[in-house]
């Protein structure tokens, strides 16, 4: 089943009375428990599509079907809803609130729900935010303060806070841009167990080691799709070296 | 390049300069109005006496009171170097009504005294409302404030006059401005009409002369003390200096609204600099760039200081244009009953104080630019758009709440965790909230029960006047009185109803206490009628035999007298030894005054005045009895305790209002525009924050009741602060007031409902919504910005 249709999207923006055509009629469709990175060079409209196809900005044209949805119809508070209920975000820049500790970060959108809105479920609901906080090995840093915290685990904790509600489809921009490597490998993993159990992942990247883990890599230039290469699960590190390579051969011959 | 700078600048940051500029004019309005109108309500009232001609000392005497024995004194004594004499025709109940538009006639209700003079030359001038010597036509009259006030008249209207056999029909051309019987303290009132209309009643029977002696001397002690020994019966007498006292209200409700203007004038510098340092902390990273692109710190410094210094220019000069007429609407309104000295002689004063805006101003975006240099590029670009170290520490813990919503929480962790970052809207709103609960502290307490016993009332369920107080007066018959007080309880109990009826008589008799030589005339009360009245007693006990009397503080340290001492009363049958049993705080004449039982008979001839009639039905509540009197009694006036008291203070409690009014609008303005500058600073600071929830999910409406509810959080908070720091400043703030009128023991009073409830919602309505309509930009704020986040 495909949890994500895209049909002939366009995003143009207006700046300074020139107009800029981001996106121009872009297709695609992602199926349910795929993972899919977007590549491309700088300003080819990785993260505005990213970005529309997730609701987070409104296309100027096409549709977006999400889970039997067309997004592109709804108004700002379904679109909150959405990304509240059924979407996670995972930014390149670990953003969180100053004022809350991690555990509070993490458990806030699900206190914000339907669900949490209920107060019966909210020690149901910080019982989930424990368990993912062991699965990612963040529970010792769970009353401490953002900034008293690595890179590493604070997108970790961020990648809790996305999980919190169960969402459908994870959206992830350079989500381990600002990372080092050792921080990055350890939030592709879990990227990557989670995406084995089910949840489908849309990612944006620069970094072939992360697009080498995706089942599929699509290449984006000028606003428009220019090719795809498709790998299938990636279940076995010794598969990266040989997906890597065979994603800069690619991108060679994309022109990147 | 710095012009194209600074144009982006303002353009950027259209709200937030625009708040700049109004603060910039208001301080400037209210540093320039404070500082003029201080130095002129300093020399307000001796401005006004002196161009009133008011004599060292004067004296109202009835006209068959011995107006010749009292000539031929003056004109003999030594101790006076020049004297004159002012007549008037006193107005008694049925002479004077007010014409409506109907032609139906309404009772004028007099109070105590009114005598129709016609204009004087020579002393006691009156004044129109712009300051001009009085000139009336024929067929004007003119009135001053507090009657008019009193009895809802305005210019225009139309009174008949009956004296003897002559009626005129006169309109009320101008309300008066008059230093010696204009203040509602002073119980002798006058009306002044033309030499013409004047002469018309002349030449009658049983016409009621009022004189009022009037004299300068260069030694008045001695003056007034020689005067007692001739026992005149004076009604009244009044020194030059305790006419003074007399509109110590008038000149405090002016210096109270001076002092508002420096608190304001505070919380404009306090938000120039938040809103100073917030702009230039927002502009690091711009200035780590300018930095490291090799601008000197001088010139980078130099953008912001040439920003603020044209800000400041141009509001300053707008708002020292305004100070002008601000400053005169609040003389007026404050000093209503006094004419005022032309202020365009202190326009160099708004001027100046224009200059030391501007200066103020560069002074902030100095200190706060000179933090530059303390930062390397690099710094400064990493520390971003913040510009400082964030290090804020959760307060409270989500996952711990039981009880509020996301957004409450956020809003409640947001004050707990960072309190320092809404510390100008703590102080602001703190500061507005005691700006109006003072006042409206001593308003309460001014016109409360309480007070009542600082002029000697019983609290009783009705107080009336049967508008014969003046006839009483001229009667000295104390048994018509007795005998018309009886009638009503007579008339009550026909109604099944038990009514008890009394009221205070007034004296003023010559006294001495040690040395025979220094005589004083003071007002010595005494209860009549099957109601006592009730005093503020601090030693000692009230007299209770015919040969006893009671001293207030203030008189018996004039007198140098105490509990068990004597003080002598010289009558015209001769001087009568009285022990003082007790002593007492009344705000009657400032504090001075003495009170015989009902067993001394002091001779009616000395009788002056009336302060209040009062009546107990003891079947009825107060309300119900006050509703049955009026009922049958529809030509007397009949009134609960707040309304006995406010009509006594007249228009002291009407200027109160005005003040508390204009005090609230200015405070709720200020809150308004500090919320808005506040909140604008928060979000373009939390943009990111916002970006980030919109991301995660929350609605645009969820955000903005998380950021509206902080505001008001904050306005709860300092509210209560503002509660707590006013009733500790009372002692130190609203008590003297009343000490300096004789009550420095009184009780402070407080209305829940206004105090409580009220103004804190009209804060709380002001405030939320300046800040709904503040947060409306979050619906700009694009999730895709969490991005863009430092």
């Amino acid at each position: 089943m495909s949890s994500l249709v895209v049909k002939d999207l366009c995003k143009t923006y207006i700046t300074n009375k020139r107009q800029n055509n981001v996106l121009r009629n872009v297709n695609l469709e992602i199926k349910e428990g795929e993972m899919v990175a977007i590549m491309g060079p700088s300003g080819s409209g990785k993260s505005t599509l990213l970005y529309a196809i997730s609701g987070m900005d409104k296309p100027t044209a096409g549709s977006v079907d999400f889970f039997g949805k067309d997004i592109t119809k709804l108004d700002g508070d379904a679109l909150s809803d959405m990304r509240l209920n059924e979407m996670g975000f995972i930014f390149q820049q670990m953003y969180m609130l100053k004022n809350l500790s991690i555990y509070d970060n993490i458990i806030l959108p699900a206190y914000q729900s339907k669900r949490g809105q209920d107060k019966a479920n909210r020690d149901t609901i910080n019982e989930r935010a424990k368990e993912l906080m062991k699965k990612l090995g963040i529970s010792e840093v769970a009353e401490n303060d953002i900034n008293e915290v690595s890179g590493g685990q604070l997108q970790r904790a961020c990648i809790c806070r996305c999980l919190m509600n169960e969402p459908k489809m994870i959206f992830a921009d350079e989500p381990t841009g600002a990372l080092n490597q050792q921080n990055s490998k350890e939030v592709m993993k879990e990227l990557n167990r989670i995406n084995a159990e089910g949840t489908t992942v849309m990612l944006v990247t620069h970094d072939m080691r992360v697009a080498a883990q995706s089942d599929r890599v699509l290449y984006i230039e000028d606003g428009n799709i220019k090719g795809e290469i498709l790998f299938g699960k990636f279940t076995d590190a010794g598969q990266m070296r040989e997906r890597e390579r065979m994603i800069s051969g690619w991108l060679m011959e994309m022109g990147f | 390049m710095f012009l194209r700078i600074l144009r982006n600048d303002l353009k950027r940051k259209k709200t937030m300069n625009i708040i700049v500029f109004l603060f910039v004019t208001m301080a400037t309005m209210f540093l320039a109005s404070s500082c003029s109108n201080l130095l002129t309500v300093n020399g307000a009232l001796d401005y006004f006496m002196e161009i009133s001609k008011v004599p060292d000392y004067f004296f109202v005497v009835l006209e068959e009171e011995g107006a010749h024995e009292i000539e031929d004194y003056l004109a003999e004594s030594t101790l006076l170097s020049e004297y004159g004499k002012v007549q008037g025709i006193s107005v008694l109940r049925e002479n004077l009504y007010i014409i409506e538009e109907d032609g139906t006639l309404r009772d004028y209700e007099i109070g105590n005294s009114l005598t129709v003079q016609p204009s004087c030359d020579n002393f006691i001038k009156v004044f129109d409302a712009n300051g001009e010597v009085l000139k009336l036509n024929e067929g004007e009259i003119a009135l001053p404030n507090a009657e008019v006030e009193d009895r809802d008249l305005q210019v225009g209207d139309k009174l008949q006059l009956t004296i003897g056999e002559v009626t005129q029909e006169l309109t009320l051309a101008v309300i008066m401005k008059d230093v010696t019987f204009g203040s509602k303290m002073i119980g002798f009132k006058r009306a002044v009409i033309s030499d013409a209309d004047y002469e018309k009643f002349q030449n009658q029977e049983n016409m009621l002369y009022t004189n009022l002696y009037c004299v300068n001397s260069e030694d008045v002690k001695a003056f007034a003390s020689d005067l007692q020994k001739q026992n005149f019966a004076m009604i009244s007498q009044v020194e030059k200096g305790m006419l003074e006292m007399a509109y110590v209200m008038d000149m405090l409700i002016a210096v109270i609204l001076i002092i508002v203007s420096v608190c304001l004038i505070l919380i404009s510098f306090l938000v120039l600099r938040f809103t100073i340092v917030f702009t230039l902390q927002e502009d690091f990273k711009e200035i780590g760039i300018m930095k490291a692109i090799g601008m000197r710190d001088a010139g980078i410094k130099g953008i912001y200081l040439v920003k603020y210094f044209a800000i400041a220019v141009l509001a300053a000069s707008l708002g020292v244009v305004l100070s002008v007429p601000f400053g005169r609407i609040l003389l007026e309104v404050t000093l209503i009953n006094i004419v005022v000295e032309d202020t365009s002689n202190y326009f160099w004063l708004h001027i100046v104080s224009g200059g030391v805006i501007v200066s103020v101003v560069l002074w902030f975006c100095n200190m706060t630019a000179n933090q530059l240099k303390r930062y390397s590029a690099i710094d400064a670009i990493r520390s971003g758009s913040n510009g400082e170290r964030y290090t804020a520490k959760s307060r409270m813990k989500l996952w711990k709440n039981k009880k509020l919503k996301v957004g409450s929480f956020m809003a409640l962790n947001d004050v707990l965790s960072h309190p320092k970052r809404f510390m100008v809207l703590i102080l602001t709103f703190c500061v507005g909230t005691m700006l109006i609960q003072l006042p409206l502290s001593a308003l309460h307490t001014l016109t409360s029960s309480a007070t009542a016993q600082y002029f000697g009332f019983p609290v009783v369920d009705a107080y009336f006047n049967n508008n014969k107080a003046e006839q009483y007066i001229y009667d000295k018959d104390i048994s018509v009185i007795e005998a018309d007080f009886k009638e009503i309880e007579q008339k009550v109990a026909e109604y099944g109803y038990t009514a008890h009826a009394g009221t205070t008589l007034g004296y003023t008799i010559s006294c001495y206490a040690n040395d025979e030589e220094e005589r004083y005339s003071f007002y010595t009360s005494q209860s009549m009628g099957s109601i006592e009245d009730n005093y503020v007693i601090v030693e000692g006990r009230m007299p209770q035999e015919e040969d006893e009397v009671m001293l207030t503080e203030v008189l018996a340290k004039k007198l140098d007298v105490t509990v068990g001492d004597y003080i002598t009363y010289s009558m015209a049958d001769g001087d009568k030894k009285y022990m003082v049993t007790g002593l007492y705080q009344s705000m009657i004449n400032l504090g001075e005054g003495a009170y015989l039982c009902q067993k001394a008979k002091p001779s009616s001839e000395y009788l002056a005045g009336f302060f209040s009639m009062y009546m107990e039905i003891e079947e009825l509540e107060a309300e119900e009895a006050v509703a049955f009197l009026r009922e049958i009694y529809p030509d007397y006036r009949f009134g609960d305790i707040y309304e006995e008291l406010t009509y006594m203070l007249g228009d002291i409690t009407s200027i109160m209002e005005v003040v508390i009014h204009l005090i609230t609008l200015i405070v709720l303005i200020m809150n308004s525009l500090i919320t808005v500058l506040v909140m604008k600073a928060m979000m373009i600071r939390e943009r990111g924050d916002i970006a980030l929830l919109r991301s995660l999910g929350f609605t645009v409406k969820s955000i903005r009741g998380w950021l509206i509810r902080r505001v008001m959080i904050v306005l709860v908070i300092a509210v209560g602060m503002g509660t707590v720091l006013s009733k500790l400043l009372e002692p130190v703030t609203i008590i003297p007031i009343f000490a300096m009128q004789g009550a420095k023991d009184i009780e402070i009073v407080m209305n829940p409902l206004e105090t409580f409830v009220l103004y804190p919602l009209m804060l709380l309505a002001a405030t939320t919504l300046s800040a709904v309509w503040c947060t409306r930009d979050v619906r700009k704020v694009a999730p895709t910005e969490v991005n863009n986040i430092e």
